[in-house]
């Protein structure tokens, strides 16, 4: 008796379980995330001058989401900015804003700590452009910097 | 046999929640040249004699000179902050001069370094190893001598930054 009772409660969560997971799988696929484009750059100027370096180029982000479900897009930068000769630049210098207010909302760039760029109701289809700026100093070595910007688009 | 259920549950919502989720990976790159730039609260000092020659040093009869440099630069390299002069002073009139090595001055500040002015070589006013804003001030002085005869004298000198 006692081990039919104790078969049931192992039983029932995966039954539960279950019964949750096909809308769930129905998602993959049903959303999608454009950017473009992959990459930006910001050129050399004078601090004084420019205290703040305005990227290359604005950044499209197209969102589709096709459940009825809460989705939010997160910018995770990998690292701050590292140089060529092993200097590096803080991330949190690195800033956005956005043309498409809500759901895109302004922000800035944290190490490794994914921060909201957009968040809304699904189904949506959403399109924005985002202009990335440096604080720009005269701290910085001379050198040629990169990182990597994750965009994560989630249902949750 | 009571195990295989719950390894099944794991197994199912790892595969929905990566489902959940889209990535795009974008690329920031960023470039910093080599620049530096100076700037002087002044562009012009003088000193007076009032009286007869003591031969005691007349310092100058404005504040102490500003100086900022600003500079980014390599790991590697040296930022020299110079004064550079080309000649003596001249009394435009006369004709007669004063030794540039008269004018001396005094610093204050991170970096910077007191001297005397030389015609024959420019003459380091402050040496750094990195990037950033260094501030200082200089104060000048003149080494009078009872051989100057009396007159205006002038003198043009550059302060210039390079790093190397």
């Amino acid at each position: 008796m006692r081990a039919r009772i104790l078969s049931v409660l192992v039983l029932l969560p995966a039954v539960w379980s279950f019964a949750r997971v096909p809308p769930a799988l129905d998602q993959v696929g049903q959303i999608t995330l454009r950017v473009s484009p992959l990459s930006v750059n910001f050129r050399a100027a004078d601090p004084d001058l420019e205290p703040t370096i305005t990227a290359n180029n604005l950044v499209l982000v197209e969102i589709s989401v096709n459940v009825s479900r809460p989705w939010k897009l997160t910018l995770r930068a990998e690292g701050d900015l590292k140089g060529d000769r092993g200097g590096s630049i803080s991330i949190t210098n690195v800033s956005w804003t956005s043309t498409s207010s809500p759901p895109f909302i302004n922000g800035n760039l944290v190490s490794r700590n994914p921060q909201v760029a957009a968040s809304g109701q699904g189904p949506a289809e959403v399109r924005g452009e985002l202009n990335f700026f440096l604080k720009n100093s005269w701290n910085y070595q001379s050198d040629g910097y990169s990182q990597a910007i994750t965009f994560i688009l989630a249902i949750l | 046999m009571k195990n295989r259920p719950v390894a099944l549950v794991v197994l199912v919502f790892a595969v929905a929640f990566l489902g959940a989720q889209e990535f795009q990976e974008m690329r920031i790159n960023a470039t910093v040249e080599t620049r530096c730039k100076i700037e002087l609260s002044t562009n012009m000092v003088s000193f007076t004699r009032f009286g007869p020659s003591t031969g005691a040093p007349i310092p100058q009869n404005e504040p102490p000179v500003t100086v900022i440099v600003k500079t980014t630069t390599r790991p590697s390299e040296k930022i020299y902050a110079r004064i550079v002069t080309s000649g003596d002073l001249t009394e435009a009139k006369t004709g007669g001069t004063i030794p540039a090595e008269s004018i001396s001055w005094t610093a204050s500040g991170g970096g910077f370094v007191s001297g005397s002015l030389s015609k024959a070589n420019p003459r380091e006013i402050g040496r750094w190893n990195k990037s950033g804003t260094y501030q200082g001030t200089l104060t000048f002085n003149f080494r009078d001598d009872p051989s100057y005869s009396p007159g205006t004298y002038t003198l043009v000198v550059t302060v210039m930054v390079s790093g190397f």
